[in-house]
């Protein structure tokens, strides 16, 4: 019986011991990788905690806002953190890293995908369970359930589908340039396939199941700004144009863009719509790469804007845009 | 609660305390409601189905026992064959059957008018199903006692490790062991730990990670090419192996934690040299249990080579749809059934040939093995596809439509690592290749060295979100 219960912890001991090891040598291997989608970009990101404008969002951010263009225009160092495939989730763990890091930025600005509030992924930022230890709001997002609270207490656990990146990032390192921004270089041409899915995107409005992330989704939004607005950092949240053909904005993206302008009001954030209903230009199809993408020139066009507007307050801009029309 | 999840872990890992700590005569009840609460976590209302097939089998199980009559004997065979199966038409084939005789009679142009059933598929009907009945034919055959004890015979019917997907297992082989008095074994703990290691590995790692590419591909079949469909199929012969073996292993374990032996349920599969020998390998338990309780007693072999070849095509046919209410399942089993029966029917041709070729051993077994791997990974495709017109499709791809394949790097990636370790064990396992003696370290430390690589291995490389069973629709 003794015999046991000492194998035991014996066998308890070496499972920690090997998961502190497994997880510290991954640690450092991780910690020097700054590109890849799987977790480098977070650390090239946090080693930007330094600049003044920080971009946050999906592709939407990352192919269309050129932080050069806002720095030639403001004199203000720009990184751009948006991230593929990327919500609010990964930009609210993102910016609580940023916050406890000393961030000296003065412009937060958050590119929005309208989609992504009906649809709730959080197994895509997953990547931040390595920076567990370091936020209580990353803990609070990634773990919500016991079971989940027991896995992160695993530190090999917390690398879990990103060793195979890491490894691959710091042998072949994925060039994605120094500020964060890729620009879409092609020209665009429209097939109708392209709208298929547009036609049917909450065109009768939203369903209940979608209200119900949308809430949820709208919480992450306000701690974002609240966090944001706490540390006297500005924040803009930008509606980006998408290419549409003609075709009109369905009721559920109208509903959600009202939700979002809401919450901008509340916690004093700006929310500018920078797209093809306020900028005409975005109605010419030269400017994309694909429908819901800026290409390289149009990237160039919007991340103008967007400085003009950081330099001179939205309503400026807006009723710019309007003289423009 | 999924056996890959950590629920279920924690579940396992209180009622083994509690199992080895409650008074040994009660040990039975803990196990009885672990089992129900189990099934229950699910969907309580099924729970009914259990116990209304629990009632009925120990009840005409007991009358069996009690009367020699012949006729009155086939009479509660009968009652209980009609009952379990009638369960199992109404709740999985009904809307099956309704739809195709309404096709029937639209194409024959008479009106048919018989609603479908809205009701979800009870999960493991068609498991705790065939393992009751296989209890009262066998009392009905005389080869085991009638089980007098109503709790142990429901924990016979209910025990939670395999009632949602087997093993089907024997009463003569289960029903002993939950009269028997378990005791704390070290041993037994390490490897049913193990094997609960190594179900999951091959779950999360292997099948997880491989079914994102499958779902991909046969989720979309028309915008994929012959490429795509090939690796697609590889992909979802592993992925269906894994899941399935894996399932198994998790089950084996979790019993054995408890003191108690399942049967094996897969043996290398994809190393057997011919059908026959997948079918002794693939699904152990619904294989001896098909050959059992449908082939032999149609005859089995005894009659004849015509009707042997027509007792295997049938009961592959019904092993087929078995599986599911669907066309694809017939084909499966049609194309299985007919392969069985054709290499029963050219055996000695085979033979023959083969000792004109003189091809050396190694390569002939090699040949035998891509072969049957390959007739095998066909027939998954009837198998995995939504309908036999796609499964058509992709069989038609196959063969003309080769081009860039589409590839998911990063799960394709932490697959083939699984499927190469997978591999290794199993080869070695397969081909006895063991270490030198003086170069084995002591069993403990192997045991635990084993343990902690999967840990890590399933920690690392395996798939987050927890993904419910194949079999577990079935």
């Amino acid at each position: 019986m003794v015999r046991n219960f000492v194998l035991l912890i014996a066998f308890t001991g070496g499972l920690v011991l090997l998961d502190r090891a497994i997880g510290t040598a991954l640690r450092a291997a991780y910690d020097r990788t700054v590109t890849g989608e799987a977790g480098g970009q977070i650390n090239d990101a946090l080693r930007h905690a330094g600049r003044d404008i920080i971009v946050f969002g999906s592709s939407l951010a990352r192919h269309q806002v050129d932080p050069k263009v806002l720095e030639d225009h403001l004199g203000l160092a720009a990184f751009n953190a948006g991230c593929n495939g990327q919500d609010i989730y990964y930009a609210r763990m993102l910016e609580s890293l940023l916050l406890q890091r000393q961030c000296k930025s003065r412009h937060f600005v958050y590119v929005l995908n309208w989609r992504d509030l009906v649809q709730d992924d959080l197994e895509r930022s997953r990547m931040f369970s390595v920076f567990a230890d370091e936020s209580p709001t990353i803990r609070q997002i990634l773990a919500p359930s016991l079971s989940q609270q027991i896995k992160l207490q695993s530190h090999a656990y917390r690398f879990n589908t990103l060793a195979v990146s890491t490894v691959r990032q710091l042998l072949v390192p994925e060039h994605e340039g120094t500020d964060g921004f890729v620009g879409i270089p092609i020209e665009y041409e429209p097939v109708s396939t392209d709208f298929a899915d547009m036609d049917h995107d909450l065109r009768g409005g939203l369903t209940s199941s979608e209200r119900q992330v949308m809430l949820q989704k709208l919480k992450l939004y306000r701690d974002f700004s609240d966090s944001a607005q706490r540390q006297h950092i500005s924040l803009t949240f930008v509606v980006s144009p998408t290419y549409r053909d003609g075709r009109t904005r369905g009721l559920g993206e109208r509903q959600i863009l009202n939700e979002l302008s809401k919450v901008a009001d509340e916690t004093q954030a700006n929310f500018l719509v920078l797209d093809e209903t306020t900028v005409p230009a975005f109605r010419d199809v030269l400017c994309f790469g694909d429908p819901r993408h800026l290409n390289a020139r149009g990237a160039a066009l919007l991340s103008r804007l967007l400085a003009e507007c950081l330099a001179s307050g939205p309503d400026d801009v807006a009723k710019k845009q309007r003289d423009d029309e | 609660m999924l056996f890959n999840s950590l629920p279920y872990i924690l579940f396992l890992f209180v009622l083994c305390g509690l199992y080895y700590l409650s008074p040994r005569r009660f040990r039975w009840v803990l196990l009885l409601v672990a089992s129900y609460a189990f099934y229950m976590c699910w969907n309580a209302f099924y729970i009914v189905l259990i116990l209304a097939s629990t009632a009925i089998d120990y009840s005409v199980a007991l009358l069996l026992g009690r009367t020699e009559s012949r006729t009155r004997r086939r009479f509660l065979l009968g009652a209980s064959l009609l009952t379990n199966l009638g369960l199992l038409f109404v709740f999985k084939y009904w809307n099956f059957f309704n739809d195709a005789a309404a096709d029937l009679c639209a194409a024959l142009t008479i009106p048919w008018s018989v609603p479908n059933l809205t009701v979800l598929l009870p999960v493991g009907i068609s498991f705790y199903t065939f393992q009751t009945l296989s209890y009262t034919i066998d009392v009905y055959r005389g080869r085991i006692e009638p089980e007098r004890h109503l709790g142990r015979f429901a924990l016979y019917v209910s025990f939670f490790p395999q009632l949602v997907a087997g093993p089907i297992e024997r009463a003569e082989r289960l029903l002993p062991q939950l009269r028997e008095n378990h005791r704390v074994e070290a041993e037994r703990f390490l490897s049913g730990g193990l094997l609960i290691m190594w179900g999951l590995f091959k779950k999360v790692v292997i099948a997880d990670r491989l079914s994102v590419y499958v779902d991909a591909v046969y989720g979309n079949v028309p915008e994929h090419n012959g490429l795509t469909y090939l690796l697609a199929t590889y992909a979802f012969a592993f992925q269906i192996y894994c899941d399935f073996s894996g399932y198994s292993d998790i089950a084996i374990g979790s019993a054995r934690l408890l003191g108690i032996d399942l049967m094996t349920n897969f043996r290398s599969p994809y190393f057997a040299r011919d059908l026959q020998d997948f079918w002794r390998r693939w699904h152990i338990s619904l294989s001896t249990w098909l050959r059992d309780y449908l082939y032999i007693p149609l005859g089995g072999n005894r009659l004849g080579n015509l009707r042997t070849y027509a007792n295997l095509a049938v009961t592959m046919l019904l092993g087929g749809l078995w599986h599911g209410a669907s066309w694809n399942f017939v084909v499966w089993g049609a194309l299985h059934g007919s392969a069985l029966a054709l290499l029963k029917a050219t055996g000695p041709h085979r033979e023959r040939f083969k000792e004109k070729l003189r091809i050396p051993p190694p390569i002939m077994v090699g040949a035998q093995l891509l072969a049957t791997f390959h007739f095998v990974c066909l027939t998954w495709i009837f198998f995995r596809a939504a309908t036999v017109t796609e499964a058509l499709q992709v069989v038609a791809g196959i063969a003309s439509d080769w081009g860039s394949p589409f590839i998911e790097a990063l799960p394709l990636a932490h697959a083939a690592f699984g499927i190469v370790v997978m591999l290794c064990v199993e080869v070695s396992l397969a081909y006895g290749i063991r270490l030198p003696t003086r170069l084995r370290p002591v069993p403990i430390a192997t045991n635990w060295i084993a343990f902690y690589a999967l840990f890590f291995a399933i920690a690392l490389f395996g798939a987050e979100a927890g993904r419910q069973f194949i079999y577990f629709q079935f």
